[in-house]
């Protein structure tokens, strides 16, 4: 099996979710867990990386920012359209170490990629789980992502939704996403996954961290330029670590020492 | 056993028949590897060629796949390299380097095809060096001495040279010109060294301020990784032939280059130069033993040959932890 070599696959649903970002359901089941990632690309114009942004059996979502030739490509594409798709790599979210624990799910701007297919694996067991708390926060308003889906979500788990600037319609918090955890105490075994910019990242985990979350528990998703998605090309590498491969999701205790 | 070959220039010209020979040929001033059109070409006064043999494995830029578009589909065709070659005059560090190479490319959860086929159809026919270069450091390395990773080892000795066979695909080559014999003669030649025992301590030293002094005058010009046997990074790029046809290709990439590290957006990691400085040595040194059981180094200085500003990573080991 040549790795290199994706598959077209199927667009069934097609979203716009803000300016700049959409999103797809496309017709693929390659068997992924929540937090690996996949290599994305159209011919001719060329590939990248996202997070699978779904647990499902039946389609695998993608969120798409356009930020650059390729990625304005990809997110041109209709209903109908083939996409190419190669994967899954990477580790993925110890989700069954996480049974029978609270967990804590903390997402800032696109960073809610990875934390959404968490999301879907916890509702889809979610006897497996203990007090799931889920905090998402975005620029403004109008940045908010996969917003049709947070009426069905807070069913199942406790959801917290905040924006860095409101507006008139907004009624909901007003601050950086890591305020929200501010008067929210925590069972010390609980886990946490965050993912986001860097710098909401370390702010996040370091919160958690007060609260008396042990830092092996706290799972952070990290983002990195990466081309092959195998840990051959090099781009990734953190020290001896590969994003792609041996990641993208560490342990803060382990993510806390990348340091370039 | 081992072989005496009395005539390399007669082996060279069977070899030249039947094979794509490629060797180090004199330019101006250093050697390079080429396609040998003639056995003359081929004059065993060089220590080692400027750059090494890795383009033959990892092209500076390469084809993976061909896009083309039927009936409104685009279906992708891989585009697999067979051709059989003979790496021809390759020093034992070298051998090493493509060692590396094969560590990087073939081991792991993913095979990468492209290089693996490129590797399987090269013949890897190497020759111990006489003498060190002036910036060789394979002493500290263990690597002037080679025992696995050649189809055939050839040793100068005075009356020609003693010849191992290495491979099935070596022994193939094995033809009249060469007799049988029980010499078990080498060539190891002392080349210089440096305080190798530090390079245990790497972990310590990640902070020292050599670093950044050092780096004062690093150009982040990508001249060593270009020269680094085991530099191997490489982007992935479309290019359009037409709107029906185009590549998937890829080409050599470098940490020391700013687009190296580029995420969506923007945003750039690793963007001053002592850490991108910092980098490449600490995988060369370092890291490389965790991520697969070796030292990506080799010791073969071309860094130290091909850098502007005369940067020598093996000085800054020397000098780390010092006051």
């Amino acid at each position: 099996m040549n790795p290199y070599v994706p598959k077209a696959v199927e667009i069934i649903e097609r979203h716009r979710e803000t300016d700049d970002t959409v999103s797809y359901k496309i017709k693929w089941n390659p068997k992924h867990k929540p937090g690996q990632i996949l290599e994305a690309s159209y011919p001719l114009i060329g590939e990248a990386p996202f997070g699978f942004a779904s647990f499902s059996e039946d389609y695998v979502e993608l969120l798409i920012r356009s930020v650059g030739n390729v990625t304005n490509t990809l997110a041109s594409l209709k209903k109908g359209d083939k996409i190419w798709v190669r994967g899954p790599y990477g580790n993925g979210f110890p989700m069954k170490e996480m049974e029978g624990n609270d967990v804590c799910l903390i997402a800032g701007g696109t960073g809610i990629v990875p934390v959404k297919a968490a999301l879907e694996y916890i509702i889809k067991n979610r006897n497996r789980y203990g007090n799931v708390k889920v905090f998402f926060g975005f620029r403004s308003p109008k940045q908010l992502i996969f917003k049709r889906y947070f009426k069905n979500w807070e069913k199942d788990v406790e959801l917290y939704v905040s924006v860095d600037r409101g507006d008139k319609t907004w009624k909901g918090h007003v601050g950086v996403v890591t305020t929200m955890l501010d008067n929210i105490s925590f069972e010390p075994k609980s886990f946490a996954i965050i993912c986001g910019p860097p710098v909401m990242i370390k702010f996040a985990a370091e919160k958690m961290l007060n609260k008396g979350l042990n830092e092996s528990r706290i799972f952070v998703s990290l983002e990195r330029l990466m081309h092959c998605g195998i840990g051959k090309c090099g781009h990734c590498m953190v020290r001896n670590v590969f994003i792609c491969k041996d990641g993208p999701v560490f342990p803060y205790s382990i993510a806390k020492d990348l340091e370039d | 056993m081992p072989y005496l070959l009395r005539d390399l220039k007669a082996f060279l010209k069977t070899l030249i028949k039947e094979h794509i020979v490629i060797a180090p040929v004199k330019e101006k001033n250093h050697y390079d590897y080429k396609v040998l059109e003639s056995e003359d070409e081929f004059h065993l006064d060089y220590v080692n060629t400027l750059y090494p043999p890795k383009k033959f494995l990892l092209p500076y830029e390469e084809n993976l796949l061909l896009f083309s578009k039927r009936d409104g589909e685009f279906s992708a065709k891989p585009l697999l390299n067979k051709t059989k070659r003979v790496l021809f005059g390759v020093r034992p560090c070298d051998v090493h380097g493509i060692a590396v190479m094969d560590r990087v490319f073939l081991s792991g959860n993913y095979v990468d095809s492209f290089y693996e086929s490129r590797r399987k159809n090269t013949i890897i026919i190497a020759i111990e060096c006489e003498k060190a270069g002036e910036n060789c450091y394979c002493e500290s390395f263990g690597t002037y001495k080679v025992e696995s990773g050649y189809d055939l080892l050839l040793t100068p000795v005075d009356d020609g040279f003693i010849v191992r066979v290495g491979s099935d695909e070596g022994k193939k080559l094995i033809n009249e010109l060469f007799e049988e014999t029980d010499r078990d003669e080498h060539k190891y030649p002392k080349s210089k060294t440096f305080k190798k025992e530090k390079l245990a301590k790497m972990e310590k030293y990640f902070h020292d301020e050599l670093w950044k002094t050092e780096a004062e005058k690093c150009l982040s010009c990508a001249a060593c990784t270009i020269a680094c046997p085991t530099c191997t990074c490489f982007t992935i790029e479309d290019e359009v032939q037409d709107p029906e046809t185009g590549y998937r290709k890829r080409r050599w990439a470098s940490c020391q280059l700013k687009d190296f590290t580029e995420v969506a957006g923007g945003m750039t990691f690793r963007k001053e130069t002592y850490k991108k400085l910092r980098h490449f040595a600490y995988h060369k040194l370092y890291w490389s033993i965790k991520q697969y059981g070796l030292r990506m180094c080799i010791g073969c200085g071309r860094c130290i040959d091909t850098c502007p500003v005369n940067i020598n990573i093996f000085d800054i080991v020397n000098r780390l932890g010092e006051e």
